[in-house]
């Protein structure tokens, strides 16, 4: 159970069945870990699971969304057993739309200046420190690197961004979309190097099923397993259980 | 055989009036010219206030305010009842208070309340176009009609000047189709060739205000330069102000 690992301070415990164990323990603390695989392999889900059970250890937890509006993913959330709507009341669990703070920026030309990237992250980290929040979901962060046109202004951003979170004491998930042709872990091939862990979730065939996989490819601060998992999303939250590896075909 | 009677409008100068056709001819669009301080927002309110008790009118007003506005035509007795739509107001509103507000923002980081009490929803208020704006009131004006434009110098600024001319279109030929009149205003000796000329190949009257420094101040000359099919009825004259507006002498 998650519980055997709550005694440890430098750990943040994600709470998903099967996770920490993968983790000896949870996320180390302040690490920004990327969360990639293409469309439909649970990426969000995972995402707000991990937000969710920190709530309820009553660390404030907040979700940025790039592109979707909040409101709708929240009724998305209702559905499993592990959501508690109180949490949304109380403020435990927070969801923000990142075009809102863009247009109080007037971010919203399609290319952001270094200056603006700035701004963007000092803004970010601003809400972090004021709501003392301990953890971060980025959704996705590959919608907000589409307006940082160079390789440079997306290193900048995540390594600017990464390190202040670190030092406001945030554990944050970057959620990353992948498409099946990319090659690597990452997009643009840049955020994969700068974050701290990756945890690459993807769809695996065997015997005309499709499975969700998850695998943990890099973790720093911590031993880890590197086996690939098969993901399972059940009513009561994610469940990991090891890939017997017969007869798959892996799939991005 | 006696002439066919043209039907005109007073142009609140008795001597101009004389020297056109006995007023500026209904349908007619008259382009005011000058240079800063040369007197030709004072002419555009005097052009008004022709028109006052007669025709509707409707003064559209880039830079003052509408006290400024009406405390001016009070000092020259003139009456006052008129439609004032303020496009400098609105612009500052919906533009500029936009603006300062994110270059605070951007400062001092967005206020979390707008943060978390905002969704996405909301954003991407529609853009105002204040040239529709303009095109779109002057089209809701039933005849007889008196429109003042005091700039156009506005709209030269933040539109392509292509667009702006087809708009100025647009007013002259509802204002020669309802046989009304409408006087713009724009600053000489800014734009390009292709500008200026556009301007003056759709008015059908061209009036300059001229200044030139004499030892003892200033001398003030009003040049009529274009009456569409009249270019005997160019010429220029003398103008001074004084209790009761501006003033013209012929010049001998």
């Amino acid at each position: 159970m998650a519980d055997t690992y709550s005694a440890r301070e430098d750990r943040c415990v994600t709470g998903i069945e099967g996770l920490d164990n993968i983790l000896n323990g949870g996320i180390p603390r302040g690490n920004t870990i990327l969360v990639t695989g293409s469309c439909g392999t649970g990426k969000t889900t995972l995402s707000i699971e991990f937000l969710v059970h920190g709530a309820l250890q009553g660390e404030r937890s907040l979700y940025i969304s790039v592109t979707e509006a909040s409101d709708k993913l929240l009724k998305n959330m209702i559905p499993y057993e592990f959501f508690d709507p109180k949490l949304i009341e109380e403020r435990k669990l927070i969801f923000i739309d990142l075009p809102v703070i863009y247009e109080k920026l007037g971010l919203q030309k399609l290319d952001f200046t270094l200056e603006e990237i700035q701004i963007l992250v000092d803004q970010i980290v601003k809400v972090v420190v004021e709501l003392n929040v301990k953890r971060l979901v980025i959704d996705s962060i590959t919608s907000i690197c589409y307006r940082l046109t160079t390789e440079e202004k997306i290193r900048e951003f995540i390594l600017r961004l990464g390190t202040e979170l670190s030092d406001a004491g945030c554990t944050t998930l970057l959620v990353s979309e992948l498409l099946p042709s990319a090659k690597g872990y990452s997009q643009y091939g840049v955020e994969e190097a700068i974050a701290d862990g990756i945890i690459v979730l993807g769809n695996l065939e065997r015997r005309g099923d499709l499975l969700r996989t998850l695998q943990v490819v890099k973790m720093r601060g911590t031993t880890h397993s590197r086996a690939k998992y098969v993901l399972d999303l059940t009513p009561i939250g994610v469940l990991l259980v090891p890939l017997l590896k017969g007869g798959s075909v892996e799939m991005r | 055989m006696s002439m066919p009677e043209i039907k005109v409008a007073d142009i609140g100068l008795p001597v101009l009036n004389e020297a056109l056709m006995g007023g500026v001819p209904r349908g007619y669009t008259i382009l005011l010219g000058g240079s800063p301080g040369s007197g030709m927002e004072l002419f555009a309110k005097q052009f008004a206030a022709a028109g006052i008790g007669k025709e509707k009118v409707v003064y559209f007003t880039t830079t003052e305010r509408d006290e400024d506005i009406l405390t001016t035509m009070r000092e020259f007795n003139w009456p006052t009842d008129m439609k004032i739509v303020n496009i400098g107001q609105e612009y500052y509103t919906k533009v500029l208070e936009k603006e300062l507000l994110i270059s605070r923002y951007r400062q001092e980081g967005v206020p979390l309340e707008y943060i978390l009490e905002s969704s996405s929803r909301g954003v991407g208020e529609r853009e105002v176009n204040f040239l529709t704006r303009v095109t779109y009131e002057v089209s809701n004006l039933t005849p007889p009609f008196r429109i003042v434009l005091d700039s156009l110098d506005f709209f030269l600024e933040h539109y392509e000047h292509s667009k702006v001319l087809s708009a100025l279109r647009t007013i002259k030929a509802h204002t020669q189709y309802n046989e009304s009149v409408s006087l713009v205003t724009m600053l000489t000796n800014v734009y390009s060739t292709a500008t200026q000329s556009g301007v003056e190949e759709i008015v059908d009257i061209i009036i300059e205000l001229e200044m030139q420094r004499k030892e003892r101040g200033f001398e003030k000359y009003l040049v009529v330069k274009k009456v569409r099919n009249h270019p005997e009825k160019t010429g220029v004259f003398k103008y001074y102000v004084n209790s009761t507006g501006i003033r013209l002498e012929r010049i001998e």
